[in-house]
């Protein structure tokens, strides 16, 4: 095989390093993107609990 | 100026200013990191010493950086909140550290696979190694710290002390090769009056650390944006913005 296709031999060196920071760069927009909905979805409820309990609280008082 | 930092630091104009900003960070980080990608896989010419196993610096050095950059970041912002009492600081703060904890974890891994073929082995007790590896272990131990209270004001100084604490960690990552004798190379980039890397080698690199730099806060601006609607869910502006996201609204 062509010496520039296997990188001198350090190919699967240099895959492993790039695909491990592709995973990082990847996962990171993924876990921020996730927790934010997941934040947002979790104080969306709790909005709509208190919505829900709201009036009967002013009709109690 | 300090109106126009007050006014960064006011949680309304920083939500939606990082909103914004997200998108307008993450895309150029990302043209950034194929071109920088490119030139070092396909354009920069092999190292006379180490060949083609070189070019995982494009990797490497942009996540180590990161890694210590990260943690500035983050002990900067914790004394800020600490000592302005600026809740935002705080927000900033806890959103870096799973950020800065990938980094570094990616920094060790990438040094790891590029250790194996150069130095014969994939880990060594060595100054840099270890001390990038205590690193990773302040941001868990910052994590776990956080977590570990149920007051968010308490997490927020506690955790605040522990990153503040931590810094000195970083000056001794970036001299451990000058201060003591290590199987890591010198510094690359510091030298900046006497390169000791060629042109060709050097432009996706400084592409790379800025598609970094740039992905960071782009993913900063995405937690703390979450952090903060979290912070002021009891104030009218986060209860609004959620009522006007909501996918379904309520009557």
């Amino acid at each position: 095989m062509d010496q520039s296709l296997v990188m001198g031999g350090y190919a699967a060196y240099i895959l492993a390093a790039y695909g491990v920071t592709a995973v990082v760069v990847v996962g990171n927009i993924v876990a921020a993107r996730r927790r934010f909905r997941r934040t947002q979805q979790r104080l969306r409820d709790q909005l709509g609990r208190r919505a829900a309990v709201g009036p009967e609280v002013r009709r109690a008082s | 100026m300090w109106t126009w930092f007050f006014r960064l630091a006011s949680p309304p104009h920083f939500y939606a200013l990082a909103g914004k900003l997200s998108l307008w960070l993450l895309i150029p980080a990302l043209i950034l990191v194929v071109i920088g990608t490119f030139g070092g896989l396909v354009l920069a010419p092999p190292d006379y010493q180490q060949g083609d196993a070189f070019r995982i610096i494009y990797v490497h050095v942009p996540s180590a950086y990161l890694s210590m950059m990260v943690y500035v970041t983050m002990a900067l912002a914790g004394a800020i909140g600490l000592i302005w009492r600026i809740k935002l600081a705080h927000a900033v703060a806890a959103s870096c550290a799973p950020i800065g904890a990938s980094f570094t974890f990616a920094a060790l891994v990438t040094g790891a696979v590029w250790g194996k073929p150069m130095w014969g082995t994939y880990w060594q007790w060595d100054p840099r190694l270890t001390s990038e590896l205590i690193l990773l272990f302040l941001y868990f131990g910052y994590m776990g710290l956080r977590s570990a209270f149920e007051d968010l004001n308490q997490a927020d100084r506690a955790s605040a002390i522990l990153a503040i604490a931590g810094v000195v960690n970083v000056p001794i990552i970036h001299f451990s090769v000058i201060w003591w004798a290590s199987l890591h190379q010198g510094p690359t980039l510091s030298k900046l009056e006497v390169p000791s890397i060629s042109t060709d080698m050097l432009w996706p690199l400084l592409m790379m650390i800025l598609a970094f730099t740039l992905f960071f806060l782009g993913i900063l601006a995405m937690r703390v944006r979450g952090e903060v609607l979290e912070r002021e869910f009891q104030s009218r502006w986060a209860q609004d913005v959620l009522r006007s996201t909501s996918p379904v609204r309520a009557n």
